[in-house]
């Protein structure tokens, strides 16, 4: 028979050699090297860190700084503003009490004379 | 601005803590505050209001408002010549209101 028909040759020169052999190379950055960039890492995680707390102190300071600065003033206010609550309270009770006899108004339950202010202020 | 008068009022304070005691120095202080309010509103209106709405909005946040702040401070050193100083800053560190490029900042900018 003369005809060229397509068989199911292998190519030309044969096929290359089958990998049975196991091949496991040692490929990319080494141990030391891993180590080397995790610290690099997290030197500057922990540099960025304490200089964000002693930033975080500083503005503390700042901010303990302008509330001393403001409380003279609050206290100020505050203390006209209780001075005048307790003058009304006591005037009230010496009207209620006028007629009881024996009651010293506003005097205290306590034997020793600490001053202690007045728990709750109503706010009238 | 008002460091006597505040100091005058601590000390008195420290002697005696009723209200009745302190009323004077009390007022002196208030009428400071005010005074200072009042040439602050005249002179350093915009500045002043921009960084107060931005205090406002942020939590009173000093770290947040860096911008507002240095405009509002350079306004008041013009006009009234006061400079803003945190007493406690170690020597040789630039202040935290001053410093640039700060570690702490809002989130969006």
């Amino acid at each position: 028979m003369e005809i060229d028909v397509h068989r199911d040759l292998p190519p030309p020169g044969g096929f290359e050699a089958i990998k049975y052999k196991r091949s496991l190379p040692f490929r990319g950055p080494g141990g030391w090297a891993i180590l080397g960039g995790v610290t690099l890492f997290c030197g500057i995680g922990f540099y960025r860190l304490g200089q964000g707390n002693l930033e975080r102190r500083e503005l503390k300071r700042e901010k303990a700084w302008s509330r001393l600065h403001l409380v003279p003033m609050l206290l100020a206010e505050g203390d006209r503003d209780a001075y005048r609550r307790e003058q009304a309270a006591l005037a009230r009770e010496k009207e209620i009490m006028k007629d009881v006899k024996g009651w010293e108004p506003g005097k205290s339950v306590y034997n020793n004379q600490k001053i202690v202010p007045r728990d709750t202020i109503y706010v009238l | 601005y008002c460091k006597d008068f505040n100091d005058d009022f601590m000390l008195c304070k420290s002697e005696n803590r009723r209200p009745e005691y302190c009323l004077a120095e009390g007022r002196k202080v208030t009428r400071c505050t005010s005074d200072i309010i009042e040439k602050l509103r005249q002179n350093c209106a915009e500045t002043f209001e921009k960084h107060w709405q931005c205090l406002e909005l942020n939590n009173q946040d000093y770290h947040r408002c860096r911008k507002p702040e240095r405009a509002f401070n350079s306004c008041v050193f013009q006009k009234l010549g006061l400079v803003k100083t945190i007493p406690g800053t170690p020597e040789g560190q630039v202040p935290i209101h001053e410093k640039k490029n700060p570690v702490f900042t809002s989130v969006q900018k």
